[in-house]
């Protein structure tokens, strides 16, 4: 098939953007002013125990032979270790990760499962009460800023009406299902666990609800224009002059051209959604990679700053690839 | 006399528009009769695509409104079909082709897909007895290799070879009667004389009928056999094409053949001096007064009405005394 040609050649095209971020995750994490190893031994340290901190770190070795070192443990999947906790830097990644991607995919969930639905009804009964509606919906989610949404939610669900909890990923007492994706919602499902499931989504919808807003408001004004233009062609008069039903005319010929810009769009919201959720995982006490990031930053954690940056990096080639994988396959035109 | 197959009464439609109702369509009326090819010419904007639209009531509302008027199809009047009566005749007994056939597919699909889809919409067959017909209806057009074709999205093809894709689809389920908006506007010379040879074709050998909107006397004249001309919202001449461009009887008429390029002589194009009056307030009378250089005192008052000047030849207009209504 053309698609999965085009797939392969998209993915072997990535190996050298990769490689780049590599080195640019690299330099960026050693130019950051300060020395990490005094700070590891504090400030009244002598400078033998700096020194052998350095050469513990091999922060002592010139930086093309750094960088190797580097790129050849991230060849074998070891990025070091956290200058902060001394714990591999891949094991704290596999603790956070997890809890940002399921945030980030259950806001992109929300997004389109309300966002598309909505941003079509308001095309077809535009300037109708549906489309002010959306409207309404729209603007606010545009104007609130993230962190008064997250605290009037957690003031309103939490505090008043105690219909969802406020903060971390499960209860207090409850223990993450055995791990296979730490996705717990997928873990959960795979376990068979339905009480632990119950707890994990009614952990998420407050965040997810949170981050997901702005976003689903751009998409809902996406979806819209782009129905409204697309509404307008000549194949739409062809369709109907044609006799096909409204829904067909709608839902097959004008939905798939109208998914078009709107496929560049989320792409671009989730890749914003991966990175924007250190306020909603501050809000939410989610142990999330936001505050992973923050931490590392402050201690100067330079394995633990270069293994976020290869990983947010990474998740943005993909999900770049993603959307010009479903680019082409939704639109012929595109040559490739 | 032939029985029409389509026959449009006193049609009137109107769009609201910001700066009033616009009334684009005032009491047109027209017929096609079964096996034939009818002329329908104008200048732009005079509601010639309004009015084609309308026989298939997909003139978009709002802004648009059918005011009145009768649009009677087979013996039905289409205005008071039920919606999905009426959904169920177009595409199948009532088809249109469009003047842009590189916008009138939808980009996203094959051919195939969007033919086969108009088929099915109308017919209880199978996919591979759809696809059959799709073959058959391609090759009625003249289009080499069908089954590529088929298989093409629309911007593989060539305009002309869209064109015939359009009239292939339109043509599938059978109608009696293909409503061509200017569908060859668009193309080349070469392929605007193909795509008319193929249309008298099919006309001549399916017995279908064909209401074909054009800007170009010529292709009135090679292969219409009658013509309604259109001024402004309304009918003002209906004629047998030897008649029309033999006695031209409306001065609007005449006008317009007299501006066809090589009829003026000398190489000299005629245009008819002044311009359309908008349908927002239209002038009261004869719509064609102002720029009309026979109008006398009635034409600002009277809207003239349709009489026979000759058998099959009727017009509207106060210096034609006719005998009766057409
Ligand atoms: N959707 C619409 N909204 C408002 N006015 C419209 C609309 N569609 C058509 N009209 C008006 O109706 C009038 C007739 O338009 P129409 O397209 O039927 O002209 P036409 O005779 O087909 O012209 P052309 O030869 O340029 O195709 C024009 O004045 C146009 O402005
Ligand atoms: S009715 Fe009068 S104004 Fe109108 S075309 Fe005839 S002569 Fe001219
Ligand atoms: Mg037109």
């Amino acid at each position: 098939m053309r698609i999965l040609a085009y797939t392969f050649r998209r993915l072997l095209a990535a190996i050298p953007v990769l490689l780049g971020v590599s080195v640019l995750a690299f330099l960026i994490s050693h130019a950051i002013p300060g020395d990490p190893a005094r700070l590891i031994v504090g400030p009244k340290a002598s400078k033998e125990a700096v020194e052998a901190i350095r050469k513990e770190h091999g922060l002592d070795r010139p930086l093309p032979v750094q960088y190797l070192h580097f790129l050849g443990g991230l060849l074998t999947g070891d990025l070091g270790r956290s200058i902060r906790n001394h714990r591999p830097v891949t094991e704290d990644l596999a603790d956070y990760f997890p809890a940002t991607l399921e945030l980030t995919l259950a806001s992109l969930v929300l997004c389109l499962s309300v966002g598309i639905p909505l941003g079509i009804l308001a095309a077809v009964r535009r300037n109708r009460f549906a489309d002010h509606a959306a409207r309404v919906v729209s603007v606010v989610g545009v104007s609130t800023p993230v962190f008064w949404l997250g605290l009037m939610l957690l003031l309103l669900f939490y505090r008043h009406l105690s219909w969802l909890p406020g903060s971390g990923r499960l209860d207090v007492t409850s223990a993450p299902p055995a791990g296979v994706t730490g996705l717990y919602v997928v873990d959960a499902v795979l376990a068979g666990n339905w009480p632990l499931l119950r707890e994990a989504v009614s952990h998420l919808i407050l965040p997810a609800f949170c981050l997901s807003y702005v976003y689903l408001a751009i998409i809902t004004r996406i979806v819209r224009s782009s129905m409204i233009a697309v509404l307008g062609q000549d194949y739409i008069t062809t369709a109907r002059a044609n006799g096909l039903s409204a829904g067909r005319v709608v839902f097959k010929h004008a939905f798939k051209n109208s998914l078009i810009p709107t496929v560049t769009i989320v792409g671009l919201s989730l890749g914003e959604l991966l990175g924007g959720a250190i306020l909603t995982e501050t809000i939410f006490a989610w142990p999330g990679m936001g505050k992973y990031v923050v931490d590392s930053v402050n201690a100067l954690d330079f394995p633990a700053i270069m293994g976020f940056t290869l990983v947010a990096s990474t998740a943005y080639v993909a999900i770049n690839l993603g959307v010009d994988v479903l680019y082409a396959f939704l639109n012929p035109r595109i040559r490739y | 006399m032939p029985t029409p197959l389509l026959h449009v009464r006193d049609l009137s439609v109107s769009f609201a528009t910001y700066q009033g109702r616009a009334m684009v369509l005032d009491r047109a009326s027209l017929s096609v009769n079964r096996g034939e090819i009818m002329g329908l010419v104008g200048e732009t904007g005079c509601g010639k695509s309004v009015l084609s639209r309308a026989v298939l009531r997909i003139i978009p509302s709002p802004p648009g409104r059918i005011d009145g008027g009768e649009i009677v199809f087979e013996g039905r009047d289409l205005l008071t079909l039920p919606k999905k009566a009426m959904r169920a005749l177009r595409g199948d007994r009532i088809s249109m082709i469009f003047q842009e056939p590189m916008s009138s597919l939808n980009p996203v699909y094959t051919v195939g897909n969007q033919m086969r889809e108009v088929i099915r919409a109308h017919r209880e067959v199978s996919r591979a007895e759809a696809q059959a017909v799709c073959l058959e209806m391609l090759e009625a057009v003249r289009l080499p290799e069908p089954g590529t074709v088929l298989a093409a999205y629309p911007h593989e093809l060539s305009g002309g070879m869209r064109q015939r894709v359009m009239i292939a689809m339109e043509l599938s389920c059978r109608p009696a009667l293909l409503l061509a908006d200017e569908p060859t506007t668009a193309l080349d010379v070469t392929v605007q004389g193909q795509i008319l040879a193929i249309l008298a074709e099919l006309s001549a050998r399916e017995g279908l009928s064909i209401l074909l909107v054009t800007h170009d006397m010529g292709v009135v004249a090679q292969i219409c056999s009658r013509v309604a001309v259109m001024y402004a919202g309304q009918v003002v001449e209906v004629a047998d094409v030897e008649s029309l461009f033999a006695r031209p009887a409306h001065p609007y008429t005449r006008g317009l053949i007299a501006s066809i390029p090589g009829r003026a002589g000398e190489g000299d194009l005629y245009a008819i001096p002044g311009s359309v009056p908008s349908p927002i307030d239209p002038p009261p009378g004869c719509r064609f007064h102002s720029r009309c250089t026979q109008s006398g005192p009635d034409c600002r008052r009277a809207v003239p009405e349709m009489v026979l000047v000759a058998p099959d030849h009727a017009v509207a207009c106060h210096q034609c005394p006719g005998g009766g209504r057409p």
